[in-house]
C-alpha cells in the first residue's frame, strides 16, 4: 500500500519534503499493521492459551514504542523545517494523534498478553465460554482498527465513517460479555479472580475500538478540517 | 447569543466556500480531487462587517494587458489583511489600486469601483493627494527621504498643513516615532540622516512617516522582504501593535509572516482573487485546490 | 553482493570521468590564462602609447609656452625732456597725452650709443626696444606731471625680437640676412647686456593687456574677460533652460510619440558639429535679431544653444539616477507630482546636474569654430568691459596668435594654451568634486 503515492507525499516544489512525509505515512502504515496483529496475537494466546505467543506480544510492544518514537522525532523535525500548513499540517496533525492511539492500543494488546500469560494455566469452563466472546470481540476490534488506519491513509471519509459506526457493535458486544461475567458470577462468586482478569481484556478490546473510532474521526479532520473528536458518532454524517 | 449566531453564520459561510469550491471527495490517497482551475467567484467571504474599503469587480489593465480581473474584496476596519499569491500573481498591483499609487503608471487603467467608506476613489474627480494621506504607504524596500529622521517624519505633516507651530509638529514627530517603536533608538539623533539607519529602522522610520498623517489605512507591501528576521519580528509586532488604530492591508511573499500578523487573508492566483477567509481557516483548511497548492508548497 | 560491486563500479567510473575532465580543465585552463595575458598586455601597451602622447604634446606646450611667462626688459634713463612734451608749459593732460614720447626713447638709447648715425641705423636701434615704451613713459607722465624736466631710470619692454634673441630663439649663426635682428643690432643687445641694463622678469603684460599687434604688448587678459563674459550668458541660459527641460521631459511629460521625438532630436543635437551652431548664430541673432558682431552676449548665447542639449541629457542623467522609491515615498505621502519632484527629485539629481553643466561649460570655454562665426575673430585691442563690448575668446586668442608670423606669437600660443588648459582642468577637478562630494550611491 505504501508504495502508492499520495497527494500528500507529493507535489512539494521541496522533494525532500515529499519523502519525509512519505516516511510519516509508511510508518503509520507498518505500525498500524504491528498493533492490528498485536492484538490479534494477544487474543489468540488469550483464547488458545499459547504461551509463546504472550511473549511474543510482549516483546514486540518494543517496537511499537520505538515507531512511536520514530513518528514524534519525524513530526517534529517536519514541523520545525517545513512549517506545514493546510492539508499538510491537518495530516500531520492527524497522524500525530493516530500514532498516539496506535501507542495506546499497543499497551492495551500487551495488557491482554500478560492476563493471558497469567491464565495458561487455568482450565474452568467459565472461561471457556468468555474466551469466544473475547476472540469475536478482538477480531472485530483488530478489523475495526486495520479500516481506521487504511481509512486514515486513503483519506477516506465513507470509510472512516463506516469504522466509527462500528465500534457501536463492539460496545454492544463489550455490554453483552460483561451481563455474562455478571451472570456467571452471581451463580458462582469464587469466579471472582478470573472474571476480573476476563473484564480487564474486554474492556480494554472495548478502549482499542475507541481508539480506532478516534483515528476514524482524525480522516475528517484531514479531508475537511473539521475537529469531530467530541462529536458523537451518530451525528457525525450530519458532520460531514 | 451572539456567539451561536456567529457561529452559524461561519456555519453558513463556510457551506457556500464548500459549494464554490467544487466538492471534496476521497479520491486518491490524502488527496482531494479539487479543481485546480481559477473560480468562477472568489472562494471564501469576500464581506465584512464594517469595511473601511469595498472593492467590485476591479479590473486593472497594463496596456492592453489585463493584470487584475474582477476583484471583489471587502478591508475592515482596524483588521489585518494579507495579500499572499507567487509572484506576478496581482496582490501588488491590486494593493496600489487602494491609494491609487497606479496612476504614477502612465500605462495602468483601473476599472471598477473602489469605495473608501462609501465614495468611490476610482472616480476621476477624486483629488489623490488627501486619498493618499487617508491611506499611507510603507514599500518594499526601505525609502525614508535622504534627509534628517525629524525632517523624515516630519514631511507629511508639513506639506498636508497639520501642524500649526514648531511645537505641534515636534508632537506630532515624537509620537509618530512611539507609535513605531523608534523613538527611544533615535531619541538622541533626530537630525542625523535617516538613510544612517540599519535596514529595519529604516523601515519603522518608513512607518512612522506613514503615520504621522494619520491615516486610516496602511498600505504595506512586502515590508519585511528586505530584513533580517529579527527586524521582520519587530515590524510584525508593530503590526499587531498598530492594528488597534490602524487598518493595514500587507502583501508578502512569507505565508508564515501572513499567518502571523493578519486576521484575513486573500489568495491570488493571475489576477484572480481566488480565496478570501480567516487567516486560521486559510492556512489549515483552504478550500480552493490553488490555495491549498500554494500554501503547501506545491504550486508549480 | 552484486548491488554493492556494481556501485562500486560506478563510483570507479565516475571517479575516472572525472579525473578526465579535470585533465581537460587543466589544459584549457593554461590556455585561458594565455589569452588573458595577451589581452593584458594588449591594454597595457594601448595605456602606454596613450599616456605617452600625452606626455609629447603637454611636454610640447609646457615647454614652447613657459618662457613666454618671463620677458626681457632694457633698463633706460629716460630724460623727460620739457621742451619735447610740452613746450609750453601748460601741463594740459591733451597735450601730454599727445607728446612724442618717442623721441624721449630714441634719444635716452642715443645716449648709450651715441655712434648710432643715418636714418636707418637710428630706425634699427629703436627697434630694440618695444613699440609699447613710449606708452609706458606716456602713462607715467600723465600720472604725475610734475616728473617733466627729470630723469628717469626706467625698464622697458624689449622689443619681441631682442626677447627671442635673448631665450635662443634667434641662431647668431645664421646668415646676417635670414635673421631678424642685424649683426649691427647684436652688437648693441651684447653692449646693453655688458652694460648691465637688459634683464628678464615676470611677463605681466601678458596676464593683464589685451590683443597687440607687438608680440611683447599682446596679452590674454581681453580674451579671458571675454571668455568670462560668454560662459555667464553660457550658464545663466542653458543652465535653468536645460534643467528645466530635463525635469518636464522626465518627470512631467507623457511618453508618447512626440516626446520620443524630442528626446531623439536632444540626443542628435548633442553630436550637430558646433560650427553649425556658429550659423545658426549668424542668421538668426546677428542678421535677424541685428545683435552687435563679436559681442559676448551674442557668443554666449550661440554657446549656449550648443551647450543645452549636454546640459539637458545629463540632467535627465541626473534625475534617472535618483530612484523611483524616493519618487514612491512622497507620493506615497500624499505629497503631489510638484511637489515630489521639487522637494525629494530634483535636489538629488542636483550634483549631477551640476556635473554636467560644468562639463558643458568646459566644452563652451574650449570652442572657437562658432565663435569665428559670429565676427569673435576680429583683432580686437581693448579689453571687454561688458556683455556688448567687442571681444575675443581664448580659443580664438589662440588661433590668431598661432596664425601670427612673429617668432614671439609661438611662445604666446603655447602659454594662451596652457591657460586654457589650466581653466578646463579646474572645472573638470570642480566637476569631480561635486560628483565625489554630493554623488550618492544606492
Amino acid at each position: 500500500m505504501s508504495d502508492q503515492k499520495s497527494e500528500f507525499t507529493e507535489g512539494h516544489i521541496v522533494r525532500a519534503y515529499d519523502a519525509e512525509l512519505d516516511r510519516l505515512r509508511t510508518l503509520l502504515l507498518e505500525m498500524g499493521g504491528l498493533v492490528v496483529d498485536q492484538i490479534g496475537q494477544a487474543v489468540d494466546a488469550f483464547t488458545e492459551k499459547d504461551r509463546k505467543r504472550t511473549q511474543t506480544v510482549v516483546r514486540r510492544e518494543e517496537d511499537v514504542n520505538r515507531y512511536d518514537i520514530e513518528a514524534e522525532e519525524l513530526v517534529l523535525n517536519v514541523l520545525a523545517k517545513r512549517q506545514p500548513m493546510g492539508m499538510d499540517l491537518r495530516a500531520i496533525m492527524a497522524i500525530t494523534r493516530a500514532v498516539t492511539d496506535l501507542e495506546r492500543c499497543g499497551d492495551e494488546a500487551k495488557k491482554i498478553a500478560k492476563i493471558a500469560r497469567r491464565r495458561v494455566k487455568d482450565d474452568s469452563e467459565v472461561i471457556e465460554a468468555f474466551s469466544i466472546a473475547a476472540g469475536s470481540m478482538g477480531a472485530l476490534a483488530a478489523g475495526l482498527l486495520k479500516s481506521a488506519v487504511e481509512a486514515l491513509d486513503e483519506a477516506d471519509e465513507e470509510k472512516a465513517i463506516q469504522a466509527a459506526q462500528a465500534d457501536a457493535r463492539l460496545d454492544a458486544e463489550y455490554k453483552t460479555a460483561l451481563r455474562n461475567i455478571h451472570a456467571a458470577l452471581i451463580s458462582n462468586p469464587s469466579l471472582i479472580e478470573v472474571a476480573a482478569d476476563l473484564v480487564i481484556v474486554i474492556k480494554a478490546l472495548e478502549r482499542i475500538g475507541d481508539h480506532a473510532k478516534n483515528i476514524a474521526k482524525y480522516v475528517v479532520f484531514i479531508v475537511q478540517g473539521k475537529d469531530v473528536r467530541h462529536v458523537k458518532t451518530k451525528a457525525l454524517d450530519q458532520e460531514i | 447569543m451572539e456567539a451561536a449566531t456567529m457561529s452559524r453564520d461561519k456555519k453558513a459561510r463556510s457551506e457556500q466556500s464548500a459549494q464554490a469550491a467544487t466538492r471534496k471527495t476521497a479520491s486518491s490517497l490524502f488527496g482531494t480531487d479539487r479543481s485546480s482551475d481559477v473560480p468562477d467567484s472568489t472562494v471564501g467571504v469576500i464581506t465584512h462587517d464594517d469595511p473601511v474599503f469595498t472593492c467590485r469587480s476591479v479590473d486593472v489593465f497594463y496596456a492592453n494587458k489585463q493584470a487584475i480581473f474582477g476583484v471583489d474584496l471587502d478591508i475592515g476596519r482596524h483588521e489585518v489583511i494579507s495579500m499572499i499569491g507567487p509572484s506576478g500573481c496581482g496582490k501588488s498591483t491590486f494593493l496600489r489600486c487602494l491609494n491609487r499609487m497606479n496612476d504614477t503608471i502612465a500605462i495602468a487603467r483601473v476599472t471598477g469601483r473602489i469605495e473608501l467608506d462609501g465614495q468611490d476613489i476610482l472616480d476621476s474627480r477624486i483629488d489623490v493627494v488627501p486619498l493618499r494621506a487617508r491611506v499611507g504607504m510603507v514599500f518594499q524596500k526601505p525609502n525614508p527621504f535622504p534627509k534628517s529622521i525629524y525632517e523624515n517624519v516630519a514631511y507629511g505633516p508639513r506639506i498636508h498643513g497639520l501642524a500649526r507651530d514648531r511645537v505641534e509638529l515636534d508632537e506630532i514627530v515624537h509620537t509618530s516615532l512611539e507609535r513605531a517603536g523608534l523613538l527611544k533608538e533615535v531619541k538622541d539623533r533626530m537630525d542625523q540622516p535617516g538613510t544612517g539607519l540599519s535596514g529595519g529602522q529604516q523601515q519603522r522610520l518608513c512607518i512612522a512617516r506613514a503615520i504621522a498623517v494619520s491615516p486610516e489605512v496602511i498600505l504595506m507591501d512586502e515590508p519585511c522582504s528586505a530584513l533580517d528576521p529579527i527586524a521582520t519580528a519587530r515590524i510584525e509586532d508593530l503590526i499587531d501593535e498598530l492594528k488597534e488604530n490602524y487598518t493595514i492591508c500587507i502583501v508578502t511573499h512569507s505565508m508564515q509572516q501572513a499567518a502571523r500578523v493578519s486576521q484575513r487573508t486573500a489568495y491570488f492566483h493571475l489576477g484572480y482573487l481566488v480565496e478570501v477567509d480567516e487567516t486560521d481557516k486559510i492556512f489549515t483548511n483552504p478550500s480552493h485546490k490553488l490555495t491549498e497548492d500554494y500554501i503547501t508548497g506545491r504550486f508549480g | 553482493m552484486s548491488n554493492t560491486s556494481n556501485a562500486k563500479r560506478e563510483k570507479g567510473a565516475g571517479s575516472k570521468t572525472a579525473s578526465r575532465a579535470m585533465d581537460k580543465v587543466h589544459a584549457s585552463l593554461r590556455k585561458r590564462y594565455r589569452a588573458e595575458k595577451r589581452f593584458r598586455a594588449y591594454g597595457l601597451i594601448s595605456v602606454v602609447v596613450g599616456i605617452l602622447f600625452l606626455v609629447v604634446l603637454m611636454a610640447s606646450i609646457l615647454a614652447k609656452g613657459y618662457p613666454a611667462f618671463r620677458q626681457t626688459f632694457i633698463t633706460l634713463d629716460v630724460y623727460l625732456d620739457p621742451g619735447v612734451i610740452d613746450p609750453e608749459g601748460s601741463r594740459d593732460a591733451e597735450v601730454l597725452r599727445l607728446a612724442d614720447y618717442n623721441r624721449l626713447v630714441r634719444g635716452s638709447l642715443q645716449i648709450i650709443f651715441p655712434d648710432a648715425s643715418g636714418r636707418t641705423e637710428r630706425r634699427k636701434l629703436v627697434a630694440l626696444v618695444s613699440n609699447g615704451a613710449p606708452f609706458q613713459i606716456q602713462g607715467l607722465v600723465m600720472e604725475d606731471p610734475s616728473l617733466v624736466g627729470q630723469t628717469l631710470t626706467l625698464e622697458v619692454p624689449a622689443s619681441g625680437d631682442l626677447d627671442m634673441l635673448m631665450k635662443g630663439r634667434i641662431d647668431r649663426s645664421l646668415p646676417e640676412s635670414e635673421r631678424r635682428l642685424s649683426d649691427l643690432q647684436i652688437g648693441w643687445v651684447d653692449t646693453l647686456i655688458e652694460q648691465g641694463r637688459i634683464h628678464k622678469r615676470w611677463n605681466k603684460a601678458l596676464m593683464t593687456r589685451g590683443d597687440s599687434r607687438d608680440p611683447e604688448m599682446a596679452g590674454i587678459w581681453g580674451a579671458v574677460k571675454g571668455s568670462f563674459y560668454m560662459l555667464v550668458v553660457t550658464l545663466l541660459l542653458s543652465f535653468p533652460i536645460g534643467v528645466a527641460a530635463a525635469v518636464y521631459l522626465d518627470e512631467f511629460a507623457p511618453r508618447n510619440r512626440w516626446t520620443d521625438l524630442i528626446e531623439i532630436n536632444i540626443n542628435n543635437l548633442a553630436a550637430v558639429p558646433s560650427i553649425v551652431f556658429g550659423l545658426l548664430g549668424l542668421a538668426v541673432f546677428l542678421n535677424f535679431f541685428g545683435m552687435p558682431r563679436s559681442a559676448p552676449l551674442v557668443g554666449g548665447l550661440v554657446l549656449a544653444v550648443m551647450t543645452l542639449p549636454t546640459v539637458i541629457i545629463s540632467s535627465r542623467a541626473a534625475l534617472t539616477s535618483v530612484p523611483p522609491s524616493i519618487r514612491e515615498a512622497a507620493l506615497g505621502m500624499g505629497a503631489s507630482k510638484m511637489q515630489a519632484t521639487f522637494h525629494h527629485v530634483v535636489p538629488l539629481a542636483i550634483p549631477g546636474m551640476l556635473t554636467g553643466t560644468i562639463i558643458g561649460m568646459a566644452r563652451a570655454l574650449g570652442e572657437s569654430a562658432p565663435l569665428l562665426m559670429i565676427g569673435m575673430v576680429a583683432f580686437i585691442v581693448d579689453v571687454p568691459q561688458g556683455f556688448m563690448d567687442p571681444a575675443t575668446a581664448l580659443p580664438v586668442q589662440i588661433y590668431l596668435w598661432a596664425d601670427s608670423p612673429e617668432r614671439a606669437f609661438v611662445e604666446r600660443t603655447s602659454a594662451a594654451i596652457l591657460v586654457l588648459l589650466a581653466f578646463l582642468i579646474a572645472m573638470n577637478a570642480l566637476a569631480i568634486y561635486l560628483r565625489r562630494r554630493f554623488e550618492r550611491r544606492w
